[in-house]
């Protein structure tokens, strides 16, 4: 792993002192949200980190609006942001199929099929963005919990042509990548090193647990295992193009405590020690 | 069928608890609004892991919401027990999440009347301690509900103006707004407040922001005489402000959404 990769976390507002007190820890923060009006903080947090845009920009299935495109521009200017990074996902329906009222959207990511039409739909309006920003543009694939009896595209193979096509690089998630395994009953490190690690430019670590709904496993803003470590080395040693590694926990109900030793557990695995 | 129209069939079916209970149940009448091959090709899928997935993602629509539109009121549980997020756990609860259709008034209806009663419900000793406790869960309550109202169309200001559907005038015995410029700062204990009328206007921009500003007399009238066939000058005669005012008020008002 290049030595130059920095290690760093989300920005969590309520923990806005706790982080500028680590900035010796921390190098860098992803920005899920843009800064709140009553943000005391953020003058300084802008300052002090460099921040990485991971905010919701639109659904790259469908092209992105003026609006859309103005509002990631926007924000992207406003961080300073050296790439961008979108989920790989789909949360709303197409647009004309229900009268122009895309509603609801879900809140939560979800993962669209790996289909052709889609696939070529993807690429188109990733590329768009991507030429639009000007700068490197990440996508980050979301783990299929349920799956449905249609020849599709495996993810890799998914994945692979994605960024061929549209010139993007990947935000790999670990944990997603341990679910999309666990859910298809694949080992994990046979699924990492199919996917297109020479496009990753970012790496998201954080933990699982058993979900009350799913009843079973999924993401949650807790310290990583051992296993998810070293799935994380694994996929990093594969990297080349790796820049960040971010500790992928953002919640309101995030404690000062697992932050910072989220943050010195992935300094500890990385050899970067503060 | 094609992956797009299987996938927007998919989302349907998550987002709407009773067209999944229709799918469930072999009720070939789904497969109009999802497509007769979509409809099968649906009907093949684990129907525990689609429900279970279902109430996840309701879970997370509507805990979203609660968090973000209940903050204050968040803020007081470690003072009065009551956390309006423990709604999701209780049977009606579950079963609200289970029957709703993301993203309606009603489902949202159902919602925020069962937050409304597990907050308000024997709230006597809270109350004592902090008496404008119920001014303070109708204010979370108005904000959720106007978020759930249907947004309005269109891009400009349609004339004459038009008071749009969700806007509601909120009538409070206390000064909410003074209480939760206290509860931003972190201020505990319970902050103190007088008894104070006042009036709030809540609205929501066409972007689906929710705001809740002070609505005087002038503005209130304004507002209600806003009903799309009052052109500006009569508006301006009505609320007995300057043509000028009138319009740089209705600015104001169509940027956050309650004049469309």
């Amino acid at each position: 792993m290049a030595s130059s990769v920095s290690i760093g976390a989300f920005y969590n507002p309520h923990l806005a002192h706790e982080t500028l007190a680590a900035s010796d820890l921390i190098g860098h923060l992803a920005m899920a949200d843009p800064p709140g009006q009553h943000d005391p903080a953020w003058p300084e947090i802008r300052d002090r980190f460099t921040l990485l845009l991971h905010d919701y920009l639109g659904q790259l299935s469908e092209p992105l609006d003026e609006e859309e495109l103005g509002r990631a521009r926007s924000l992207l200017d406003q961080y300073r942001s050296p790439w961008a990074a979108e989920h790989l996902q789909r949360i709303h329906r197409t647009a004309s199929a229900v009268g122009d009222d895309d509603r609801p959207r879900l809140d939560y990511v979800f993962p669209p099929l790996y289909t052709e039409d889609l696939l070529a739909d993807y690429a188109q309006n990733a590329r768009l963005l991507r030429e639009h920003l000007g700068v490197p543009l990440a996508v980050e694939p979301i783990p299929t919990y349920l799956h449905l009896d249609l020849p599709q595209m495996s993810e890799p193979e998914f994945l692979h042509r994605l960024c061929e096509q549209s010139g993007c690089h990947l935000l790999l998630d670990i944990v997603h990548t341990w679910l999309s395994a666990r859910v298809a009953g694949r080992d994990p490190r046979s699924l990492l090193l199919q996917l297109p690690l020479e496009r990753v430019i970012e790496i998201h670590v954080s933990g699982h647990a058993p979900d009350p709904d799913l009843e079973e496993p999924w993401i949650a803003p807790i310290l990583p295992n051992t296993e998810i470590l070293d799935l994380a080395e694994l996929a990093a040693a594969r990297a080349p193009g790796l820049r960040a590694i971010t500790f992928d926990a953002f919640t309101p109900s995030l404690r000062p405590e697992t932050l910072l030793a989220g943050m010195r557990m992935l300094r500890e695995r990385f050899g970067q020690r503060a | 069928m094609t992956g797009r129209s299987l996938h927007d069939a998919l989302l349907t079916l998550l987002c709407d608890g009773p067209l999944r209970a229709r799918l469930l149940t072999g009720d070939t009448s789904a497969s109009g609004t999802l497509g007769r091959e979509e409809w099968v090709m649906l009907r093949r899928v684990s129907s525990e892991r689609l429900c279970r997935l279902a109430r996840f993602l309701a879970r997370h629509y509507y805990r979203e919401r609660i968090v973000r539109l209940f903050r204050h009121v968040r803020t007081l549980a470690a003072h009065t027990g009551r956390d309006p997020l423990a709604v999701l756990t209780t049977p009606a609860g579950l079963a609200s999440l289970d029957q709703s259709v993301l993203g309606t008034t009603a489902s949202a209806e159902r919602l925020v009347s069962l937050i409304e009663d597990s907050l308000i419900g024997s709230d006597a000793a809270i109350r004592r301690a902090i008496p404008y406790w119920r001014d303070l869960v109708r204010y979370h309550a108005t904000m959720f509900r106007v978020e759930a109202g249907a947004p309005h169309s269109g891009g400009g200001r349609s004339e004459p103006p038009r008071r749009t559907p969700s806007t509601r005038i909120l009538e409070l015995d206390w000064d909410i707004p003074g209480v939760i410029a206290d509860l931003r700062k972190g201020a505990l204990p319970v902050p103190i407040a007088n008894p104070t009328p006042t009036c709030l206007l809540v609205a929501r921009s066409r972007h689906g922001r929710v705001t809740a500003v002070r609505c005087s007399q002038d503005i209130r009238v304004l507002v209600e005489a806003a009903d799309g066939q009052r052109r500006v000058e009569e508006l301006a005669r009505s609320s007995g402000l300057s043509f000028e005012e009138t319009e740089g008020l209705l600015r104001q008002l169509e940027e956050i959404g309650a004049i469309g």
